[in-house]
């Protein structure tokens, strides 16, 4: 089958939008199907949103028998036998539109934007033949403001035997772009109340400059230097493997995120218990307090007691972990059941 | 610098343009530059649905990158504010589009090609046709070899026809000596053109003895072909000029009409190749010859690489010329 996989995307930006295209890819070509991998470059500029999506709609896409759609607007795309993937909507103007993140002004000419936003994308998700999203967070959003049932398909991690657990050493590790709403800056203030020797590994690469010199000089403030690594670069494959495979534990409290995230995923595959956040989103989707990781109020000092919980008690931190391994499956987040959805 | 390679692709089926985008990422990548390739779908046809194409490909905005590099007309299109174009001639300027068309057509590439800091030609042949096209003159930079390991090869090389219904190489192959292979190498850029030129191989008594690639190839996998080859068609390709300056670094011997003798530089006859009109049976005969006459073409072969070395053509001349 001639397949088309189509997501707007940001040039020289590497994260999870772009696995769940590339590795569907290669699970698709594994099967036999042709796949074109299409990413359609989109700011998110109001003034210049109507427009673009206006391309979108133009995009001839009739050699493909089926396309798949995953970051906005991609569903705009025509096809007779069009299934999406959806990952999130652009979210100022959907559920962050009433909140203190929507940082636009609430005027005519964006209530304008946001009702014509609005009505091309209800008549969009309708032209689909099939409705996936990525977490239960989206497809409550999906039924809330567009009226659309979806079905939740969990992203399953790429090559996911390749994670395991070697033994848990004293370094709870957080393996995640270095972004602000990723809020690494929380955990280094908790670990300037740990009372252990517990350590934090903070890695990964950086949109800009700005958030990891913020880090650096809270780590130094804090006087966090020999109990803090923070290491920003790309973190490749097998190192991060490695990484999982030893450390005592895994981190990812992001802001309000849509999915559960792929380092929440990973490590859950190497047996290691994550620590979240209440306020996290969609991981909170895989992670039970107390059950596979911790799910804390996002305040330093809860995170820090934690922390020192799991490095006090080993046998706690490998329970935990074997939970979250047992999660994957108990969700069914396999790319078998991916495949047969959305090939239906 | 982060440089954003932008190209049009026919969905399923690539673009000449995108073994170019390919060598020129990994070049830029190699020289320290952070390289990416925006591949952007476009429809040539039907002609009508030419306007609605072009103003999707201004409509697209895209950010983050310190520069951005147009390889085809189509993909200049797109508007950023540190642009070059790099372009071969690949462009529907001819008689497919209807004349209400060709003005909306120059237009459109008259202001993209105003945007563009620097504006390049691949070669002699993509200049003449955009300076009868639209009258814009612009400099010729051609793409730099693939750098290959010595092979004297053995088949003979050609890119897929432009023209979907041109079949004169398999005529050719045809005529030719049962001991003459030929391999066009990498997709055809029409839709629907392999099954074609599959069926006219086995209707000609030829699929035995001629390879078709089925998608476009990457560097790596377009070099290995280049490498097997013993001489190289330039006739009708969609990128003669590029395939010709490839197989020349490559030290392959080139067959080519007297128009590529005159705007390359790299072939000429008697010395780096053969020049032949078009008819099937004068192809067919320099098949022959190129593949029984073996010492003679890679004598050819060595010529070209001369020619191509005393111009001085490098990666790095061409990344500072497509950067400045």
């Amino acid at each position: 089958m001639k397949i088309a996989l189509c997501s707007t995307y940001v040039p020289f930006l590497h994260g999870g939008a772009r696995n769940i295209v590339e590795w569907l890819q290669d699970m698709l070509e594994r099967e036999g199907h042709q796949v074109e991998r299409i990413y359609l470059p989109q700011t998110e500029v109001p003034d210049r949103l109507c427009i673009q999506m206006a391309a979108l709609r133009t995009l001839d896409l009739s050699a493909a028998d089926r396309v798949i759609c995953f970051r906005p607007q991609a569903h705009l795309i025509r096809h007779p036998h069009k299934i999406l993937w959806f990952i999130h909507h652009i979210r100022v103007f959907y559920d962050m539109w009433d909140g203190p993140y929507r940082g636009l002004p609430d005027d005519a000419a964006h209530r304008g934007i946001r009702a014509a936003l609005l009505a091309a994308d209800n008549a969009a998700l309708r032209e689909a033949r099939a409705v996936f999203t990525n977490s239960q967070v989206v497809s409550d959003r999906l039924r809330h403001f567009n009226g659309i049932d979806s079905e939740v398909l969990y992203p399953p991690v790429h090559a996911s035997e390749r994670f395991h657990c070697r033994g848990f050493n004293d370094e709870i590790v957080y393996i995640c772009r270095l972004e602000h709403h990723k809020r690494q800056h929380l955990l280094v203030e908790a670990m300037a109340h740990t009372r252990t020797p517990v350590r934090l590994r903070l890695c990964g690469a950086s949109s800009g400059e700005t958030y990891p010199d913020e880090l650096r000089e809270q780590i130094a403030r804090l006087g966090l230097q020999d109990k803090v690594t923070l290491d920003v670069r790309w973190i490749a494959e097998e190192e991060k493997i490695t990484l999982l495979a030893d450390c005592l534990a895994a981190a990812y409290l992001p802001v309000d995120e849509d999915s559960y995230g792929y380092p929440s995923v990973e490590a859950s595959h190497a047996a290691k218990a994550v620590l979240t956040t209440e306020d996290a989103g969609g991981v909170l989707e895989l992670v039970r307090d107390g059950v596979n990781g911790y799910v804390l109020p996002a305040d330093p000092v809860a995170l820090a007691a934690a922390m020192d919980s799991l490095y006090n008690d080993r046998a706690l931190a490998r329970r935990l972990g074997a939970a979250a391994r047992a999660r994957i499956d108990e969700l069914n987040i396999s790319w078998t059941h991916v495949l047969r959805r959305l090939l239906a | 610098m982060k440089v954003l390679i932008a190209c049009s692709v026919t969905p399923f089926s690539g673009s000449p343009g995108e073994v170019r985008a390919r060598l020129l990422c990994e070049q830029l990548n190699a020289a320290g530059h952070a390289s990416e390739i925006l591949r952007l779908p476009f429809a040539a046809d039907p002609p009508a649905r030419l306007p609605a194409q072009l103003a999707m490909m201004r409509s697209f905005d895209t950010w983050n990158a310190d520069h951005l590099l147009a390889l085809d007309l189509p993909a200049s299109l797109l508007r950023y504010p540190r642009k070059s174009a790099w372009l071969d001639s690949d462009w529907p300027f001819g008689a497919a589009a209807a004349a209400s068309l060709q003005g909306v057509l120059r237009n459109a590439t008259r202001e993209a090609l105003g945007e563009s800091r620097r504006a390049y030609c691949t070669g002699q042949p993509a200049q003449a046709a955009l300076e009868a096209a639209l009258g814009i003159g612009l400099p010729v930079l051609a793409p730099p070899p693939l750098l290959l390991p010595d092979n004297p090869g053995h088949y003979v090389l050609a890119a897929p026809p432009r023209d979907p219904d041109d079949m004169r190489l398999l005529a050719a192959l045809a005529l030719a000596g049962k001991e003459v292979r030929l391999v066009l190498a990498g997709a055809p850029f029409a839709p629907g053109q392999v099954e074609a030129l599959g069926a006219e191989s086995q209707r000609l008594g030829v699929a035995q003895r001629v390879e078709l690639d089925q998608q476009p190839l990457p560097p790596e996998a377009f070099g290995q072909r280049l490498s097997g080859a013993i001489a190289v068609i330039c006739i009708g390709g969609a990128d003669d000029a590029a395939l010709a300056l490839q197989a020349a670094g490559a030290g392959k011997a080139l067959i080519g009409t007297a128009a590529n003798t005159l705007s390359s530089g790299l072939l000429r006859h008697g010395l780096s190749g053969w020049t032949v009109d078009l008819a099937p049976a004068a192809i067919a005969a320099c098949m022959d010859e190129a593949v029984t006459q073996r010492h003679r073409s890679l004598a050819y072969g060595a010529q070209a690489r001369s020619l191509l070395h005393a111009t001085g053509t490098s990666w790095t001349r061409t990344i500072q010329a497509l950067l400045a």
